[in-house]
C-alpha cells in the first residue's frame, strides 16, 4: 500500500562518481605527448579525449561540459537519454537499485543558459532528472535539483522532503541570486503537496511558479508564457502508466512466494494417515497454481483492466478478476478436483486477488488516504475470513 | 481521470469561504481539478469526490 513512497531515508554516502560535489576543473592535455601524435610504443594513442578528468572522480555520463558561471562551475547535461540510463530504468521498474538511484542535488545546465534564462526545480531521484532532462531538448535553463533522497517529485513532497525549506537552501546552497538576475523558480506541480510557496519566497526570495505536472509539457509551458492549460495541469493514469508499475510489484512478491509454497505442499499432504508426500505434491501443486493464478488476477490484470472491473473499490476489483481466474482454472482442471477443493481454490483465489488488488491503492493518482482505511478496514477481515475457509476446505477435503 | 473513481463521500476536505482570498492557487495546483471559479472573488468544490487528499492546495 505503500510501494511508490519508500519511507527509507537513505544514507548519502559520497560514492566516488559524484564528481558534481566539487567544481571539476578541466585538464588541459598533457603538453608532451598531445592527442594527435603518439609518443611511445608506437600505437596510435586510442585513449578517449577525457577533458574533465580528475582523479579519484569518475564523470557522470550525463554530463557533457562545465561551464564556468559568477556561481562556479556547473555541469552542462545532455538531453539524450542513453542506453545506460534506459537500462538503469527498467532496472528501478524492477526493483534493482532503486533505493539508491539518486543524483547529487545542486545546479544543473541544459544547452547554454544565461542570467535571464529559466530555473526548472526537481528531485534528485534520477528517473525524476531522465525524464525532465529528456524533454529539454534545444532549451537552455537551469535545472535546480534539491535533496529528496531519491525519492521522486510527488512522493518526496507528500512525505515532506521536496518542501519549501529544502527548496530554499538548495537556492542559496549553490548561490542561485548570482547566476540569474530574475527571481522566479519553476517548479513541478505535483511539488505542490510538499512546497509552500510562500515560504520559499520569504525564505530566498524567488517566486514559485507552478509549471505542469508532467515534464512533456514543459517546453509548451515555456512557450506560452508559464501557462498550462487544464490538461497539462491534470494527473493521468492511463493503461502505460498502469502497466510500467506492475514489475515491481510483482517482485515484492518474491519473499513471500518463498514462504507460500512450503506452506502449501503443507497443507496439501495433511491426509487421514497423518501426511501424504504424494498427496502434498499433486495437490501441492494445484494450489500453488491457484496461488499464480491469484497473483496474475489481483497484480497484473486488476492495475491493467483497473477502469473495467466493477466497484469502486480495489478489494472489489480484485475479487471480480479473482472470479475469472478461478473459472479458468475450473475449466482448465476438469476431472482433477472434488468440488469441496474447486471451492477452497476458488476461494483462495479471490481472496488473494482481492488482497493484491487493494495493495495497488498505494501506486495509483487517484486514491485518497481516509478512502484507503475505510476500504481496508472492511476488506481485510472479508479477505483473511476467506482464505482461512478455504484453507479448513482445502485440508477437509483431504479427508473425504 | 473520468474513468477512475474511488470511494464517494469519504474526503476529509473541507472549503472555509470565509477564510478563502480568492488567489486561485487551489485550482492552479490540484491534480483532479477539484475546485472551480465561483464568481471574482471565490471558489466552490466541484468535485469533492475526485479529491485524493494530496495536499496540494492547503
Amino acid at each position: 500500500m505503500t510501494s511508490c513512497c519508500s519511507e527509507k531515508s537513505h544514507d548519502c554516502e559520497p560514492s566516488a562518481c559524484n564528481c558534481l560535489d566539487g567544481p571539476a576543473m578541466p585538464i588541459s592535455d598533457f603538453p608532451m605527448a598531445g592527442s594527435k601524435t603518439s609518443v611511445c610504443c608506437g600505437v596510435s594513442s586510442a585513449v578517449a579525449h577525457a577533458p574533465h578528468e580528475k582523479p579519484g572522480y569518475r564523470l557522470l555520463d550525463f554530463v557533457v561540459n562545465f561551464m564556468e558561471t559568477p556561481a562556479g562551475s556547473v555541469p552542462q547535461v545532455r538531453t539524450e537519454v542513453t542506453r545506460a540510463d534506459r537500462r538503469a530504468t527498467i532496472g528501478c521498474r524492477l526493483g534493482i537499485g532503486r533505493d539508491r538511484y539518486r543524483i547529487a542535488p545542486g545546479i544543473y545546465a541544459t544547452g547554454k543558459p544565461v542570467a535571464d534564462s529559466p530555473v526548472l526545480v526537481t528531485a534528485n531521484y534520477k528517473l525524476s532528472f531522465d525524464v525532465l532532462r529528456s524533454h529539454l531538448a534545444g532549451i537552455h535553463a537551469w535545472i535546480l535539483v534539491v535533496e529528496t533522497n531519491g525519492i521522486n517529485v510527488w512522493c518526496a513532497a507528500g512525505k515532506g522532503s521536496f518542501s519549501a525549506d529544502e527548496v530554499a537552501k538548495q537556492v542559496v546552497a549553490v548561490g542561485l541570486d548570482k547566476l540569474v538576475t530574475h527571481r522566479r523558480l519553476i517548479l513541478p506541480q505535483l511539488a505542490a503537496t510538499g512546497v509552500a510557496a510562500r515560504q520559499v519566497k520569504k525564505q530566498c526570495g524567488f517566486e514559485v511558479v507552478w509549471g505542469p505536472v508532467h515534464a512533456r509539457d514543459i517546453i509548451a509551458f515555456l512557450d506560452g508564457g508559464l501557462q498550462a492549460s487544464d490538461a497539462m495541469r491534470r494527473v493521468t493514469f492511463n493503461l502505460a502508466e498502469r502497466m510500467k508499475l506492475i514489475p515491481v510489484e510483482l517482485t515484492h512478491l518474491g519473499k513471500t512466494t518463498l514462504i507460500v509454497l512450503p506452506a502449501l505442499l503443507l497443507l496439501s499432504g495433511i491426509s487421514p494417515g497423518l501426511f501424504s508426500i504424494h498427496a502434498a505434491l499433486t495437490r501441492g501443486m494445484l494450489a500453488f497454481l491457484a496461488y499464480l493464478l491469484a497473483i496474475v488476477a489481483g497484480t497484473v490484470l486488476a492495475p491493467a483492466l483497473l477502469p473495467w472491473l466493477p466497484g469502486r473499490a480495489f478489494s472489489i476489483k480484485g475479487v471480480a478478476i479473482g472470479m475469472a481466474a478461478s473459472a479458468l482454472l475450473a475449466i482448465r482442471t476438469t476431472g482433477q478436483l472434488t468440488k469441496t477443493e474447486m471451492l477452497a481454490l476458488a476461494l483462495f483465489i479471490m481472496a488473494l486477488s482481492s488482497y493484491l488488488a487493494m495493495n495497488f491503492t498505494g501506486s495509483t493518482p487517484f486514491t485518497s488516504p481516509t478512502g484507503v482505511e475505510k476500504e481496508m478496514r472492511r476488506a481485510i477481515p472479508a479477505q483473511a475470513a476467506g482464505g482461512l475457509i478455504a484453507a479448513v476446505l482445502w485440508v477437509s477435503a483431504g479427508f473425504l | 481521470m473520468r474513468d477512475l473513481r474511488y470511494l464517494r463521500g469519504v474526503t476529509t476536505l473541507a472549503y472555509e469561504n470565509e477564510r478563502c482570498i480568492g488567489c486561485g492557487n487551489c485550482i492552479l495546483v490540484c491534480p483532479h481539478s477539484v475546485f472551480a471559479r465561483d464568481g471574482e472573488r471565490k471558489v466552490r468544490l466541484a468535485d469533492p469526490d475526485g479529491c485524493m487528499e494530496c495536499g496540494a492546495c492547503a
